[in-house]
């Protein structure tokens, strides 16, 4: 494996503990320079593990609080007019950072959503008629409460769309919960930590993911794991050309942290879960985002 | 230069090894090519596949190539020193054919086969006898000869091996020529123009039940009774004899004739003893041994004697059926002489007088007729070898047919089914040119797709062929499971095997989704063949 990667993976194994393949996924997730849905019951670690990753990588790092008064503004800043100067002066807000974590996403009001959502897709904002550019790597860690929870505004699904992968940490396992509870507390962790690596490595590897090989062979399976979610009629609706080239992007990035040159289909089945289920919408039973459907399509679709 | 041996034969055999000295030529010419060594079966694999795949071009010249209407002055595949029948027959002359299993030649027939007691295949026909040697007159003019076909004909072509002499082998009688040029004598002999010195086919349609000379002109019928001046005097006698009590009645003559060979002590042998003095008698009336030159020869001048037009006739009795081919084998062993008499009202009638003495000899072949003891042995007479045998021939026979046989005429014929444009010769030099671009774009376009993608399908078919061992101890392996994480699941299942089908499951993984050079295909297959688990 790539050297700074293995010790990212390291430090953050140490912090968020038990939850390895999750930590693998929103570090692969990373590098396809793709945004990254966290979903699930409050106090599980979404927001340690945000804040782990932005450490390690060394990258800079805010917390936006999601709340159902929050405005756009209160996300992208606003210009202030300045009596000295006589002129507007821009206030850039918490989104100029390089890992944003946008706690409870879905308890915000639609607009201040799309507010996110436009900067997640273009990498740049306009704010009184000005467009300013986010800082670069630029990464997105939403969380966001279970829907049958009450007052919630659900992401509809073309925003959805925007995360390039969504995972669920769930609860640890009896040995990382054991470990959890008599260790130190995660924060005194947190602040001791060292970055793994500098932005401009970081950087490479972002680079490096879209030189990894995806042979003829691998786009085939790839189109037939689409074409069965278009065929068939338990999904109201097919994955998109956009879902199929985040599902590469994403094996890619998975190849990379295995330390291969090429995508093998085992890259392709680790991250479909995480990559497609956000945006099967099944028809009739099931509700959205079942992860059992990934499951099923990949015991479907034979390697070709 | 290779080309140059088929001047002097064009048998598969011949062909087969030619092939063989191509791919081993052409292996030298790639070795002299490249700066580093290859091992020798990759060149010659590699020489295989550049010959394979000219193989379409050289099938398309074959086929398209304009044929010369007439073979070259004398050039093609003269064999010389070949035992075969000739135009003369002396006690022991054919008794020496039957030793042989040469092949003498291969016939087909439209239809059913007539019996085997029907297939008298008539060669020379020998009238003039010194006492000791009969001689073929081959006496010209067709004019001469008169017949009558009786029942529907008989359809049949013939592949003749070279015999160096001009009798074409024909069953039955028929006024109709074979079609290759060939003359017909007063005799009913069949003789080609040229002698037969290259294997040649010909068909023939012929009747079986037939008329021959119903009336016999007076220059024949002193030629049929002609016989060397006081000789064989017993011989007259007992023929004078039968004469005397048959009266007019040339049949009763002929019937006591053959009940005289059936009664008395005659034995069938192949080796008869020496005739010393007057052959005849000794024969008749002494040694009582003879093979069928004997017999015929003794019935004819028996006949003879008793004022009955007769002449002996030579060629070959009966046949061997190729089931493989679908065609009858005549060898030299099957050469036969018998006897024709000319009987008033219904012409040249065929007698066997062998047929008297050993009734096998006509009904089931040479060596059903033979005593155990003389019975000629060949290798191919192994039961075993017998089916072996057979399809060499009948491949042979097939190579024969398509390849060599495929001349002008039948070149002509081909491309005037396909169309008629290309019947002439400049159509067939545009079909030529342009089949042949057509192909050679083909060729270069499928090996530019071959580069391209380094033969998926072939890798495909080592994985299954690895999968399927696996799936014999027990290994489930679904389709729907990734290459890595079956050899983990292997490992797990099977921990002894684990370090084999990881090394074959990371080869065939960065050969089917990586970078690894196609060469390396090889290693993998090597891997699996090597690879064989037990429960």
């Amino acid at each position: 494996m790539t050297d700074p990667l293995a010790r990212a993976l390291d430090q953050i194994n140490g912090v968020v503990l038990g939850k390895d393949h999750q930590i693998r996924l929103a570090l692969a997730c990373l590098l396809a320079r793709g945004h990254l849905l966290i979903e699930d019951v409050p106090g599980v670690g979404k927001t340690t593990l945000a804040h782990t990753l932005a450490m390690v990588l060394g990258l800079g790092f805010h917390r936006i609080q999601f709340t159902s008064d929050l405005l756009p503004a209160d996300i992208l800043g606003v210009a202030i007019y300045q009596r000295d100067s006589g002129g507007f002066t821009f206030h850039p807000g918490p989104i100029f950072t390089q890992v944003v974590l946008a706690d409870e996403i879905n308890r915000a009001s639609p607009k201040a959503q799309s507010a996110l959502l436009e900067a997640m897709e273009e990498g740049q904002v306009s704010v009184e008629g000005e467009t300013r550019p986010l800082p670069h790597p630029f990464f997105v860690l939403a969380t966001q409460n279970p829907s049958e929870q009450i007052g919630v505004f659900p992401l509809p699904e073309s925003q959805l769309d925007r995360f390039l992968m969504r995972i669920h940490l769930g609860y640890p396992d009896p040995q990382a919960e054991r470990e959890l509870l008599r260790g130190t507390p995660r924060r005194t962790l947190l602040t001791r930590m060292a970055p793994a690596m500098t932005p401009a490595q970081l950087q490479d590897l972002q680079d490096q993911v879209a030189g990894v090989q995806v042979s003829d062979a691998l786009v085939a399976y790839l189109q037939a794991l689409l074409a069965v979610t278009r065929q068939d009629s338990r999904f109201a609706v097919g994955l998109s050309p956009r879902a199929g080239l985040a599902l590469k992007r994403a094996a890619q990035a998975w190849a990379l942290m295995q330390g291969r040159r090429f995508v093998l289909p085992e890259d392709v089945q680790a991250v479909l879960s995480a990559v497609v289920t956000h945006r099967l919408k099944p028809s009739g039973e099931g509700f959205q985002g079942d992860p059992e459907w990934a499951g099923r399509i990949l015991k479907e679709v034979p390697i070709p | 230069m290779l080309m140059t041996h088929f001047i002097h034969g064009q048998s598969l055999l011949l062909a087969t090894y030619l092939a063989l000295v191509a791919v081993v030529l052409t292996a030298a010419i790639l070795s002299s090519q490249p700066a580093r060594p290859i091992p020798l079966a990759a060149l010659l694999r590699q020489s295989g596949v550049l010959l394979f795949q000219a193989l379409p071009l050289a099938l398309l010249l074959f086929l398209l190539f304009p044929r010369l209407p007439t073979p070259f002055g004398g050039l093609g595949q003269v064999q010389t020193g070949r035992t075969g029948l000739s135009d003369s027959m002396q006690p022991g002359s054919v008794s020496e054919l039957i030793q042989s299993d040469a092949i003498a030649f291969r016939a087909e027939f439209e239809g059913a086969a007539p019996a085997g007691s029907d297939l008298y295949w008539r060669g020379p026909v020998l009238w003039k006898y010194d006492g000791r040697v009969w001689s073929d007159l081959k006496i010209a003019g067709e004019d001469l000869l008169e017949i009558q076909p009786l029942g529907r004909p008989l359809n049949y072509s013939v592949m003749l091996e070279p015999h160096q002499q001009h009798w074409l082998f024909t069953l039955g009688a028929s006024s109709q020529a074979p079609d290759v040029a060939s003359d017909l004598t007063a005799d009913m002999q069949w003789l080609a123009r040229q002698p037969v010195k290259t294997r040649l086919r010909y068909s023939h349609s012929a009747h079986l039940d037939y008329r021959m000379d119903p009336v016999l002109l007076p220059e024949l019928e002193a030629l049929a009774l002609q016989l060397p001046e006081g000789q064989n005097p017993r011989a007259r006698r007992l023929a004078e004899t039968w004469r005397r009590q048959a009266g007019n009645d040339d049949g009763a003559l002929i019937r006591q004739a053959l009940d005289h060979f059936r009664t008395e002590d005659f034995y069938y042998t192949l080796r008869p003893p020496r005739l010393d003095g007057d052959a005849m008698d000794a024969f008749l009336f002494d040694t009582r041994r003879g093979f069928c030159e004997h017999y015929a020869s003794a019935f004819v001048v028996l006949m003879r004697m008793a004022e009955v037009p007769a002449r002996v006739v030579t060629g070959y009795q009966g046949a061997e059926l190729n089931p493989l081919g679908g065609y009858w084998l005549v060898r030299q062993r099957d050469a036969h002489a018998w006897a024709e008499v000319w009987l008033s009202g219904r012409g040249w009638v065929r007698v066997d007088p062998t047929a008297a003495v050993a009734p096998d000899r006509v009904e089931r072949g040479i060596n059903a007729a033979l005593p155990e003891l003389e019975r000629p042995r060949a290798t191919w007479d192994l039961a075993w070898l017998r089916p072996a045998h057979q399809a060499w021939d009948a491949l042979n026979m097939q190579w024969q047919r398509w390849v060599v046989g495929y001349d002008h005429a039948r070149q002509k014929a081909l491309m005037e089914r396909l169309h008629p444009a290309l019947a002439s010769l400049k159509g067939l030099l545009w079909a030529l040119v342009g089949s042949s671009l057509l192909v050679l774009a083909l060729l270069t376009l499928w090996i530019l797709g071959r580069r391209r993608s380094p033969s998926p399908d072939r890798l495909q078919v080592l994985y299954g062929r690895f999968k399927a061992r696996l799936n014999r101890i027990g290994v489930a392996t679904p389709d729907t499971e990734g290459p890595l994480d079956l050899a983990r699941r292997t490992a797990t299942l099977r921990p002894d095997l684990a370090t084999r089908v990881e090394a074959i499951t990371r080869l065939y993984a960065s050969l089917r989704y990586g970078p690894l050079p196609p060469d390396q295909a090889r290693e993998l297959a090597r891997l699996i063949h090597g690879f064989k688990p037990r429960r």
